[in-house]
């Protein structure tokens, strides 16, 4: 370990910025730090006034990480702190919290309804098996952020990753078992463009023909879209909420060192 | 040449850029020998933490205007320096007349009070 290594360690430790890129940094600059040190002694100075000196002029701080942290921050994090920092207001809290729970509750009573899954598409179970995959990391995550406010941060922030990821994944299986559902109701219509199938059973000459299949994979289809967006919405709710306070969480413990009375 | 738009909000990003590529312009350097240039030429007006040069130098390389290089000049301590590039070259020209005609601006607004 270098003379000045321990005044990286913030950067060594810093999770958003990817670990390759982040040990090239601090070898560049605690070479350079290294450098201008020995130049300092060349010039005459004490090893003590040296180092008192190189650090002077390499004022790391929590300014310089963040510049780093948004030069090599990957497109997808930074659409999702764009969002995060828009929603950081009383009244941007509130809107979103009203638009959400509009929409959860909307589809979550017709989600009540055996009736739905009676008639809905096949895909819509892996789509309900990720769900519940995800409910569960949920549900850990919550008990260890809310109930016992003590968690391990990066495995929670890794574990609120996968929330999203999932819930993307589950958004991603329902489009394709729509897309699959489309593709055999226009087999069943003898036609293999979906497109081409929903105008041949709506203004073709055996339009008639067509109806029934046509109607019953629009019905499964709506249901398949609607539950794997409501699944995506409710667990981006979930993030947003839990990320929120794993961030509150952080600063304390960071700053403070202290993890207790979040 | 392409004239481009002095953009004022960012003031001091924009002099950093000019100056990192103004020191790089004939030589290539490392990192702390850009601060060390700055700051000589300037005779001392340009004192900043050096810190803060290296999130700018690493822009300048994403952006492809500097390009950096490892070197191993001895086994325990790897260094690394930057040298322009044409696409760089050119950046630092427009960026040049428009400071040259910001500044020109300034003056001329500062000498109608004479």
């Amino acid at each position: 370990m270098d003379r000045f290594s321990s005044y990286l360690e913030e950067l060594r430790n810093n999770p958003d910025i990817p670990e390759n890129l982040r040990g090239n940094i601090i070898n560049e600059i605690s070479g350079d730090m290294n450098d201008i040190f020995d130049l300092f002694i060349n010039r005459g100075l004490s090893e003590k006034e040296a180092e008192k000196k190189v650090l002077e002029k390499y004022s790391l701080s929590d300014d310089l990480i963040n510049e780093f942290v948004s030069i090599y921050r990957s497109p997808v994090k930074k659409i999702v702190r764009g969002i995060a920092d828009q929603v950081k207001s009383l009244w941007g809290k509130l809107l979103l919290f009203v638009i959400i729970s509009l929409i959860l509750f909307s589809t979550g009573i017709e989600l009540l309804n055996t009736e739905f899954y009676l008639n809905a598409s096949i895909f819509i179970w892996p789509v309900l098996f990720i769900a519940c995959f995800v409910f569960l990391i949920s549900g850990i995550e919550f008990n260890n952020i809310f109930i016992k406010k003590n968690p391990d941060v990066e495995r929670s922030k890794a574990r609120l990753a996968n929330i999203v990821l999932l819930g993307g994944l589950s958004f991603l299986t329902g489009i394709a078992g729509f897309c699959i559902e489309l593709l055999f109701a226009s087999k069943r219509g003898m036609i293999f463009d979906p497109v081409l199938s929903f105008l041949m059973a709506y203004t073709g000459p055996d339009s008639g023909s067509f109806m029934f299949n046509i109607d019953e994979t629009i019905i499964k289809c709506a249901g398949l879209m609607m539950l794997s967006l409501f699944i995506l919405i409710f667990y981006s709710f979930i993030w947003l909420i839990m990320n929120n306070q794993l961030a509150k969480i952080e600063y304390l413990i960071k700053h403070f060192d202290k993890n207790e009375h979040v | 040449m392409k004239k481009i738009k002095f953009d004022i909000s960012n003031l001091a990003k924009n002099c950093h850029e000019t100056l990192i590529l103004a020191a790089l312009c004939k030589k290539e350097k490392h990192g702390y020998e850009i601060a060390l240039e700055i700051e000589e030429r300037s005779k001392g007006n340009f004192k900043f933490n050096y810190g803060t040069l290296y999130p700018t130098l690493h822009k300048l390389e994403k952006k492809k205007f500097i390009k950096g290089e490892w070197e191993d000049k001895s086994v325990k301590r790897k260094r690394k320096f930057y040298l322009i590039t044409e696409k760089g070259l050119e950046y630092f020209d427009q960026q040049k007349d428009a400071w040259k005609e910001f500044i020109n601006s300034i003056v001329s607004i500062m000498g109608d009070c004479e």
